[in-house]
């Protein structure tokens, strides 16, 4: 039985195609090549192109800020705890005056012919300075986890898919052991054993971050070593070794690209919880995620402590996110021929 | 289908023994102990650590650990309530954090399966870009500071809400916690959501019931979802695992006696039982959850239980 | 199935099915939020953290100590002015050697199931505390009393259980001797480790003792009537108890209940609320609340102070120089570094703290009567700087441990004492671990002679109200830190053992403090902690003892 609704048929519903009286003019298109396509395809999508321009406004902060004022990330003036915001042009507006519940607080502290951009935290600090380092040091942490990520997960997915069988059985288990145990068991373990600071954090982001990447490299391996190009190669005489590299790689490069890009912000978003746990970078170094934990605390006294690293990390993760995505849709092909 | 369930039930238990070991060595390079460190000289440590039988090698203690589990018997706590059964520790906690991890869980379905079917629907328009906004949101901003937001606001300003959590009123304190823990699920589910459902609803068979003329959304819906589902499902696996780990910090936060608070006192406190306890739980539950996602699908997607039995 | 759910979503259900659902989500609502409880007289203190073991003689920790307190009572008890009162005796007397104290104990004491509390159960406890089987983490804590035959909890002392020096004379009589007389014994009977246990009960309930309120007896003023791991724990009054009848008044509340909260926002938010009436404040809050009724500052008995790797056996490092101590010490400004913890922490310009002991004579506090024996001058901390530079021929650089997980205060104090040094020419690298690594690393080195670090930032907690708490940590034989001095080793023998008069005693102390901290910089005291609170003004009575266990036993309502 038919869910479907009955339509009536009219006798013009259809016509026969040469009887429309339309002249059919065949469109040529120039010869592009598949790089060309995607890029076109990537800057249709106004998305995309924000969340690039957005890390690149950033990526260049990071570099260049800490150095625009006199402080240092970790110079100290002692009476100057938690000021709010100054600057120099927009305090004539009334806005960012430093002012706090009312009161004029640069004034009260001596500190008048200070200007704190975003304020000062706890200890004195320059909040500006702190959180382009802090971003600095964030996508450091984010970009080596994940770069490492990428070549060994790549490889063993490769390995993994390629030869499979008892080879492909025993990594999988063993990738399946390594996911099944907290990450925050072994994260704190490492922590404990390892000396504090950027290297163990980012071993600790790797150790099960990679799985994700090994899992697209074989899912993709095992789809493409059943093409025929590949049987093609085999029966050519390509060694095993350069039809994984010549033929399956560039095959799943795309995919991998894609899924790194969306790594970054989970790289970081995690640093900032294992910053919340006490097992961030070592003070007096700051990351994103260590400045939000320590503005956390004072959210409902002072909240510009929090609100400045946790809008610059939301802008940076939401613009990973777009960029993937843009890319993404460049890479597919259905959308490619729109 | 039988045979393959069974020997993925074997092949987890034996992944699961293999884990447990890992963890017992992974607690013996813990440095410190779990006595009071302090006060205590070396040689006092080392009386204690005979009384609890910690001093002899990892093996034997693994297989006593493993022999007194069969029992029901989780050893039990030095240094957070010492000498506390553990199983009754951790089943008081599991059904606490179960309870937040499930709303939290169905709080998170529904908002994120209504924002990403309707940014599907509404693909590259301004409410697409709205809903992506604020789902990015939800992945972006630390859950503790949503928990913070969430408890200043609701609960403390305009009083909607219980701050903490209430003994007495256990579902009602636990919506804010459970809100708070739903949006990183929430927002997860709505992008998979969205973009499978734009990749399906450009498939060949929409294309095809669209060009029988049914212009009604809930039939597209309905056969559209079917094929959505099935990736959601996927990931909302381990989704709901990430869930009750990340709970420790809406844990503390709202002051709910839940096991993710216990596993982090663990860790920190040197409770080898207790962590070794709480670590297990975990996996036991990722692994149950595969399981149960591996046959879901198959019982979902035809195609899947069809080469399967062919195999 | 799915269309079904479809079809909700898509909100294409008939107006009724919307109004029932809607009338149960309401329902729902106001039936869990509705019951208000009977009015009773309820006070809800925060606590950040569970208690660890309601037995007296397992526990380590103060927030067991102050549970246990509450519904277990010793032989004395501190009034609001740290002295020690009678509590469960009846009266002392002290024989002409000062080692002797006889106890006679109320008539009217009787544990919470009837059976009365005779000299007997001290017997009992006492032996079991320092029993080696037992393995107590506490077992020390007798030894430190100087009780006779105390150290038996160490197999190779040559003494046994059996010799210890305490005996029920009869079943209201306890007879204690002590090794030598001492002048914090009474205060030290009010800790809960000293508190009696009923053999009979403890024995019947086997291993399950104290891990649950129907496995306990109670002897003090309150009965714990609720313990929800990690939750709450809640004490109704005892009407056993032996002073129940003057202790009950129409201002004692009818329950108080422990709510165990650790994030300091939801539990100020909490406390705003009017739900709990006491709060423990951040650094970060007191700022906001100092204003506010309730606001009280209380200082702990944890002194930080800098342990210094002064192990010779590694070989000459800089900390070895004694100028290059000293210009550490008097480079750091103590004072500022207060300031911003700003959570009622206050500057140690001394190895004592506050509010520990008293001169026996003046009555002054020892911390007063020495004054600052250290203190913040940058000149001179460069002048003992380029000093250490000449003699050591090169510059110092400093690796600091500290801890990364007991809070905020320490990583502050840690980076704040780095800006300090650096400002007067060491590098310092700081160096944060986790407090059991920081423990155990610091072990090592001292016992082992390996050097993993320069200083460390570390505490010490009194266990009596004693300076020789202290004091006995820098002796050449307990050896903290490898520091080694012939006087101050003097000074601290004679008073610990020779002295007969207190004042003598006193004075040793004194200079033996000043030889530590002026002269050698052995260690360098930094800060004593302290904490800031809200009490409601509703409720008073909470008692804060600086060398003892916070006692919550006296809280009333004030009007």
């Amino acid at each position: 039985m038919s869910v479907y609704n009955e339509r009536d048929f009219h006798e013009d519903d259809f016509l026969y195609a040469h009887e429309s009286g339309k002249k059919i003019i065949d469109k040529s298109y120039k010869a592009t090549s598949y790089l060309k396509d995607v890029l076109s395809n990537f800057k249709r999508n106004k998305g995309a192109i924000i969340g690039f321009v957005i890390i690149v406004i950033v990526i260049l902060m990071a570099f260049i800020g800490p150095s625009m004022n006199e402080h240092t990330y970790k110079s100290i003036i002692h009476g100057h705890e938690c000021l709010t915001p100054r600057i120099p042009f927009l305090e004539k507006l009334g806005i960012f005056d430093g002012s706090y519940h009312g009161q004029n607080y640069y004034a009260a502290k001596g500190a008048s012919d200070y200007y704190y951009w975003f304020g000062a935290d706890t200890q004195g600090r320059d909040i500006w300075t702190r959180v382009w380092l802090g971003t600095r040091v964030s996508l450091v942490i984010a970009f080596s986890a994940v770069v490492i990520d990428i070549c060994f997960g790549m490889v063993y997915g490769l390995i993994s898919g390629f030869f499979g069988g008892i080879i492909d059985i025993v990594m999988q288990r063993i990738a399946e052991i390594l996911n099944g145990i907290p990450t925050l068991v072994v994260v704190t373990l490492l922590g404990l054993v390892l000396p504090a600071g950027m290297v163990s954090i980012i071993f600790a982001l790797m150790i099960t971050g990679w799985i994700p990447m090994e899992r697209i490299a074989r899912a993709q391996v095992m789809k493409v070593k059943e093409q025929e190009y590949v049987l093609a190669s085999r029966t050519l005489g390509a060694s095993r070794l350069s039809i994984i590299f010549q033929e399956i790689l560039p095959n799943i490069f795309g995919q991998v690209i894609i899924t790194s890009m969306l790594s970054i912000p989970s790289a970081i978003f995690l640093e900032a919880y294992l910053s919340f746990l006490g097992l961030g970078v070592p003070a007096p170094l700051a990351s994103l995620g260590s400045l939000v934990s320590d503005g956390y605390k004072s959210m409902t006294t002072f909240p510009h402590i929090l609100a400045v690293p946790v809008v610059i990390m939301s802008l940076l993760m939401l613009s990973f996110n777009l960029f993937a995505d843009g890319l993404r849709d460049a890479f597919d092909p259905k959308q490619l021929n729109k | 289908m039988k045979k393959y369930i069974s020997k993925r039930i074997l092949v987890s238990i034996a992944t699961l023994l293999f884990i447990l070991l890992v963890l017992f060595i992974l607690m013996d390079l813990m440095p410190g102990s779990p006595f009071n460190d302090e006060k205590l000289s070396e040689a006092q440590i080392a009386v204690l650590y005979t009384k609890y039988g910690l001093d002899k090698p990892v093996a034997v203690r693994f297989f006593l650990y493993i022999k007194n589990m069969l029992s029901g018997d989780l050893g039990v706590s030095y240094s957070i309530n010492k000498n506390f059964a553990i199983s009754q520790m951790v089943k008081e906690r599991l059904g606490i954090s179960i309870l937040v991890g499930a709303m939290a869980m169905g709080f998170g379905t529904v908002f994120g399966l209504i924002l990403g079917i309707v940014s599907a629907l509404k693909h590259n328009s301004w409410i697409d870009n709205f809903c992506s906004a604020i789902s990015v949101i939800g992945v972006s901003v630390p859950s503790y500071v949503c928990a913070m937001l969430l408890a200043y606001f609701i609960a403390f300003k305009f009083k909607l809400f219980p701050i903490l959590y209430n003994k007495s009123m256990p579902i009602f304190s636990l919506i804010l916690p459970a809100l708070a823990l739903s949006v990183s699920p929430m927002a997860n589910i709505a992008r998979f959501t969205r973009s499978e459902m734009i990749d399906v609803l450009s498939s060949d068979y929409i294309s095809l019931v669209q060009s029988m003329g049914i212009k009604d959304y809930k039939m597209i819906i309905t056969h559209a979802m079917r094929n959505t589902l099935i990736p959601v499902i996927t990931v909302m696996g381990p989704i709901l695992i990430n869930l009750l780990t990340g709970s420790s910090v809406i844990e503390k936060i709202f002051g709910i006696p839940g096991i993710g608070s216990l596993m982090i006192n663990g860790i920190q406190q040197n409770d080898y039982n207790v962590t070794i306890a709480c670590a297990f739980v975990y996996s036991v539950m990722y692994i149950i959850m595969m399981l149960i996602v591996d046959i879901l699908y198959g019982v979902i997607d035809p195609r899947i239980r069809i080469s399967k039995e062919e195999n | 199935m799915w269309c079904k759910l479809n079809a909700l979503l898509k909100g294409r259900i008939s107006e009724m099915k919307k109004l029932l659902v809607c009338l149960m989500i309401l329902a729902l609502l106001v039936g869990c939020n509705g019951e208000k409880p009977v009015k009773e007289k309820v006070v809800t203190i925060q606590v950040p953290s569970d208690v660890i073991s309601m037995d007296t003689q397992i526990a380590t920790d103060g927030g067991s100590f102050s549970a246990q307190d509450m519904c277990m009572a010793g032989l004395i008890e501190l009034d609001e002015n740290n002295l020690p009162v009678c509590d469960l005796a009846e009266s002392y007397t002290i024989d002409e050697t000062g080692t002797v104290y006889t106890f006679k104990i109320k008539e009217n004491a009787i544990w919470s199931n009837g059976t009365p509390i005779t000299a007997h159960d001290f017997v009992y406890a006492w032996k079991r505390v320092v029993n080696p089987d037992f393995a107590s983490e506490y077992n020390w804590f007798l030894e430190t009393a100087n009780i006779v035959g105390a150290s038996c909890y160490d197999p190779e002392s040559g003494y046994t259980v059996d010799d210890l020096g305490v005996v029920a004379l009869d079943d209201k009589t306890l007879q204690v001797t002590l090794t030598q007389p001492s002048g914090f014994f009474l205060s030290m009977l009010a800790f809960p480790t000293l508190f009696p246990l009923n053999e009979e009960f403890v024995e019947a309930q086997g291993d399950q003792y104290a891990l649950s309120v129907d496995n306990m007896i109670y002897s003090g003023p309150w009965v714990m009537s609720a313990w929800e791991a990690n939750y709450s724990y809640e004490f109704t009054i005892n009407d056993k108890y032996w002073n129940y009848e003057n202790f009950k008044t129409d201002k004692t509340p009818d329950k108080i209940i422990f709510r165990v909260v650790n994030d300091t926002q939801t539990a100020l938010m909490e406390y705003e609320s009017g739900l709990l009436d006491t709060v423990n404040l951040s650094g970060e809050q007191v700022e906001a609340n100092k204003e506010k009724p309730g606001f009280t500052r209380r200082l702990s008995g944890y002194l930080f102070y800098l342990l210094i790797n002064i192990n010779k056996t590694v070989g000459p490092t800089a900390m070895t120089n004694v100028n290059a101590r000293l210009a550490m010490s008097y480079a750091i400004d103590r004072e500022t570094i207060a300031t911003v913890l700003n959570d009622g922490s206050v500057a140690a310009e001394g190895i004592i703290p506050f509010s520990l002991a008293n001169n026996p004579e003046t009555g002054k506090d020892f911390r007063d009567d020495n004054g600052s024996v250290m203190e913040y001058n940058e000149v001179k901390a460069k002048e003992y700087y380029d000093k250490a530079v000449a003699e050591l021929g090169n510059d110092v650089t400093i690796n600091l441990i500290y801890d990364t997980d007991q809070g905020d205060s320490e990583i502050k104090a840690a980076e704040q004492i780095q800006f300090f040094l650096e400002k007067v020419g060491f590098t310092v690298e700081l160096n944060g671990k986790p407090k059991n690594t920081r423990l155990m690393m610091q072990r090592a080195t001292l016992e082992g002679g390996k050097a993993e670090f320069d200083v460390s930032l570390t505490r010490w907690g009194p266990d009596y109200g004693d300076p020789q708490t202290y004091m006995d940590l820098f002796t050449s034989w307990r050896s903290t830190g490898g520091y080694a001095s012939e006087a101050y080793d003097m000074l601290v023998k004679h008073a610990e053992a020779a002295d007969t008069d207190p004042l003598t005693r006193w004075e040793d102390f004194l200079a033996a403090e000043k030889v530590l901290v002026t002269e050698d910089a052995g260690i360098v005291p930094i800060f004593q902690a302290g904490s800031a609170m809200l009490i409601s003004p509703k409720i008073t009575g909470i008692r804060f003892h600086v060398a003892a266990v916070d006692s919550y036993r006296h809280i009333v309502f004030v009007d």
